[in-house]
């Protein structure tokens, strides 16, 4: 009686009791547990036996935005993995199933059934798919065909699952057990084989036991049921693909122990209806009696418990549920029955008095409900669904029980999603039109400043270049052209070169003084050759490194060249900028209208959920009432009587 | 008997009052509303998002960094520090959910910037505890010359099972 069990669970473990009418034999649905475990199953139980890293095991590009497609995907970005997903080149099958798999992580299973039926539809694409994998893709578009009511087509690629189904056999049954429900077949002993170790063994368990409940065969049923309770404990974890198309019912239905103990309660009571059906009502109040008092199934367990205590004449244990009722559901019907309900127990042990007092209280208590009921008519508005806490409790019970009212309440979490999406786009529009706007500037400047005088001084260098060019060619006719020498050798040869013009000049002069020197005239001769051998053997290593800095010089030049013409051709880039800020221009416009889109969406959404509400009250008041008008019939009823009593007495 | 008679009346009436009034139902027109509205968003981000690489991080000058983690048995991943050419430019921290995905086959996003063409040096520093839960600190550097396609590089971490060590290297993506 200390089990704590969270929102979601019990919500979406009630929505599965309203799916399999539990306590109504007569119009017993099949258990699909589409609705269990939406939210908790999410958080747990998520690793993988068969990673993802296995799932895209090649390096290839496509397989590398898969890979990164994961990545958001494991940080439940749905929509940033599908947009890497878009930006692979190819789509292969694989790509496309993993894209239905994000689409209907949001919510999108008209679209992921269109994009599974293409996969389906054409061979050639499906084909290459592993066995599994198109299993997968069987399935899942077999589970979408039932979700749109299409059973018919849903059978017919059911059925075209290729054996071994493996860890998607459960899957299979359960869907199988919808589709033929309530043809279900009941005498299967293999089941807790077959099925070992599968988060849907039990709920295959249990459309066989509403089946045999149906057939009103509820011994055999407890006796399953009892093979089941004994077995209620697996523990799997799903594969990758199987995580990546949990939705709605296909999400593991076991994946913790919440999930676990919601189920086991539900098994208790479900064995408590088949043992009323039995008519062992002492068995069933035993049952009943154990029930926890905080499970998501509380309340119809304790609803059937007031029927059996009732049938049991168990007056005081029956009172105390009543009051434990009404004290604890404030807004179901069924406390204000209980209401009601405390006199009639009081009437049916002829405690008049008691009975009148209770019936008085009871008429009281429908007042304050009225007047409460009055109190909710006041309309949701759309900042109060961001924060709950400003929600009147009984906004928030309505919202939390009516599935009708939980899902619009879910799409219109999904629509202020869009419009924080939205935002952050917007966000990025502007800095991008920003971005735009700097570097047109920025080129405007380049082009009508900085080009025009980088232009003139690339064509002063050029202009400088050419001129050297035909200095170093004149330069190049002299015999030891001593303009040229520019380096310590070349130094060396213009100094050795200098000295002996000196020497030869005084070689002249002091031979027309007459002066023997022939001497020295023969050894500067020598000198002279031997100065002009050294300058011819280093002529060749001088060419070529002249060459190649003439050759440097012009490449650089070259460049520079280049580089002005590429900032010239910067017109044609300014032209695609200005195609981009239109482009811009454009995606602005649409996302305005995709603004008043989601605005639209929201308005409309808000008021179909405040229409539920009002409806809602509308309809409780109209219980109310009536139970009020009962309730007065009952008070003159109880009077009458205690008049005729004391008449009688007098 | 009177009193069960009555029961069974007062149980007819709530089981028929009980019944949630039907709501009026263009659930599935809303529905569909609804996903058009996702696909126009699902167009939308991928309309921005290919004008922002245009924009922001042409080619010509792309630098994107990426992780995954091939076994990572003999490490697990605290924080990655990334560096290029002496700068720091990114840093991470993991969570649990974050390296969870990296452990299934994932390819984390780490870091896009813009970087010029020519020679540079990135060096990653890989936080962690390594075997036997001990502190694990390691670099690993790579040069790389940016030319005008776009440089898409990886950092790996696999596991070395000859010396029961983590490995971390570098790998320049081809083909994109």
């Amino acid at each position: 009686m200390v089990r704590q069990l969270n929102n979601s669970v019990v919500t979406t473990l009630i929505l599965a009791l309203l799916a399999s009418c539990l306590l109504l034999p007569a119009i017993a649905e099949p258990l699909s547990g589409r609705e269990a475990g939406r939210e908790a199953g999410r958080e747990a139980g998520n690793e993988s036996r068969h990673e993802a890293g296995k799932e895209f095991s090649t390096a290839s590009p496509t397989e590398k935005h898969y890979r990164l497609a994961a990545w958001h995907f494991y940080l439940d970005d749905y929509y940033q993995a599908l947009l890497q997903l878009s930006l692979a080149a190819d789509e292969p099958a694989k790509a496309r199933l993993l894209q239905a798999g994000l689409l209907l992580q949001l919510d999108m299973p008209a679209a992921s059934a269109s994009l599974l039926q293409r996969l389906l539809d054409d061979q050639t694409v499906s084909g290459t798919l592993p066995r599994q994998l198109r299993n997968i893709v069987l399935l899942q578009y077999s589970r979408l065909l039932f979700e749109q009511q299409h059973g018919g087509q849903a059978g017919h690629y059911l059925s075209q699952l290729s054996q071994p189904l493996a860890e998607l056999a459960g899957q299979a049954e359960l869907l199988q057990q919808l589709l033929n429900w309530p043809t279900v077949s009941v005498s299967d002993p293999e089941v807790f084989s077959r099925l070992a170790g599968q988060s849907e063994l039990p709920y295959v368990v249990i459309n066989q036991i509403l089946a045999l409940r149906q057939q009103q065969q509820p011994a055999q049923a407890l006796a399953l049921l009892a093979k089941l309770r004994q077995q209620l404990l697996p523990d799997t974890q799903p594969d990758f693909w199987l995580q990546l198309f949990r939705w709605r019912w296909s999400e593991p239905l076991l994946s913790d122990s919440n999930e676990r103990q919601a189920l086991a309660d539900y098994l208790q009571l479900l064995q408590a209806g088949l043992l009323v059906d039995q008519l062992q009502w002492a068995e069933a109040q035993q049952v009943l009696a154990e029930f926890a008092s905080n499970s998501v199934l509380t309340l119809p367990a304790m609803t059937l418990y007031r029927d059996v205590l009732t049938e049991n004449r168990q007056i005081p244990t029956l009172l105390a549920v009543l009051q434990q009722l009404i004290a604890r559901y404030p807004y179901t019907a069924a406390s204000w029955l209980a209401a009601h309900q405390l006199g009639n127990q009081f009437e049916r042990a002829l405690a008049q008095q008691d009975a009148l007092a209770a019936y008085r209280w009871a008429d009281n208590y429908y007042q304050q409900q009225l007047a409460a009921n009055s109190g909710h008519a006041s309309p949701v508005r759309l900042a109060q669904l961001t924060t709950p806490a400003t929600l009147s409790d009984w906004q928030r019970y309505q919202l939390r029980q009516q599935a009708s009212l939980f899902q619009l309440n879910n799409q219109l979490s999904a629509v202020q999603y869009l419009q924080q999406l939205q935002q952050q786009r917007l966000q990025r529009l502007e800095n991008l039109t920003e971005v735009v706007q700097f570097k047109l500037a920025q080129q405007q400047q380049l082009l009508t400043a900085a080009l025009p005088r980088l232009t003139a001084q690339q064509q002063a260098l050029q202009l400088q270049a050419e001129q050297l060019a035909a200095e170093i060619a004149t330069a190049g006719q002299q015999p030891m052209a001593q303009q040229l020498w520019r380096d310590d050798t070349e130094q060396n040869f213009a100094r050795l070169q200098q000295m002996l013009g000196r020497a030869q000049g005084r070689v002249e002069a002091l031979s027309a003084a007459g002066r023997d020197v022939s001497q020295a005239a023969s050894r500067l001769g020598r000198l002279q050759g031997i100065l002009q051998w050294h300058y011819q053997y280093n002529r060749a290593e001088r060419h070529w490194q002249l060459a190649k800095q003439q050759r440097q010089l012009t490449a650089e030049l070259a460049a520079s060249n280049d580089a002005l013409k590429r900032l010239t051709r910067l017109d044609g880039k300014t032209g695609r900028l200005l195609a981009q800020q239109q482009q811009l221009a454009r995606l602005t416009a649409r996302e305005s209208q995709f603004e008043m889109a989601l605005a639209a969406q929201q308005q409309q959404l808000l008021a179909r959920l405040n229409s539920g509400l009002q409806q809602l009250q509308l309809a409780e008041r109209e219980q109310l009432l009536e139970l009020q008008r009962l309730n007065t019939q009952a008070i003159a009823r109880i009077m009458e009587q205690v008049l005729l009593t004391s008449q009688e007495g007098q | 008997m009177r009193y069960l008679l009555a029961l069974s009346w007062l149980f007819s009436l709530l089981l028929v009052l009980a019944t949630p009034p039907a709501l009026a139902n263009p659930e599935e027109s809303a529905q569909q509303q609804l996903e058009q509205l996702k696909q126009q968003a699902i167009a939308l981000n991928r309309e921005l998002f290919i004008l922002e690489e245009e924009l922001l991080f042409p080619p010509q000058t792309q630098l994107a960094v990426f992780v995954s983690v091939d076994a990572g048995s003999f490490f697990q991943l605290d924080s990655i520090q990334l560096t290029i050419n002496d700068q720091a430019v990114s840093a991470h921290l993991y969570t649990a959910s974050e390296l969870a995905g990296l452990q299934r086959g994932a390819i984390q996003p780490l870091y896009k910037g813009n970087i010029r063409a020519g020679e540079h040096s990135l060096m990653a520093v890989f936080v962690g505890k390594g075997p036997e839960g001990r502190d694990y600190r390691r670099a690993v550097s790579h040069s790389f010359t940016k030319a005008d396609d776009a440089m898409l590089l990886e950092l790996k971490i696999t596991d070395s099972s000859a010396n029961y060590q983590p490995d971390f290297s570098v790998e320049v993506w081809s083909g994109n």
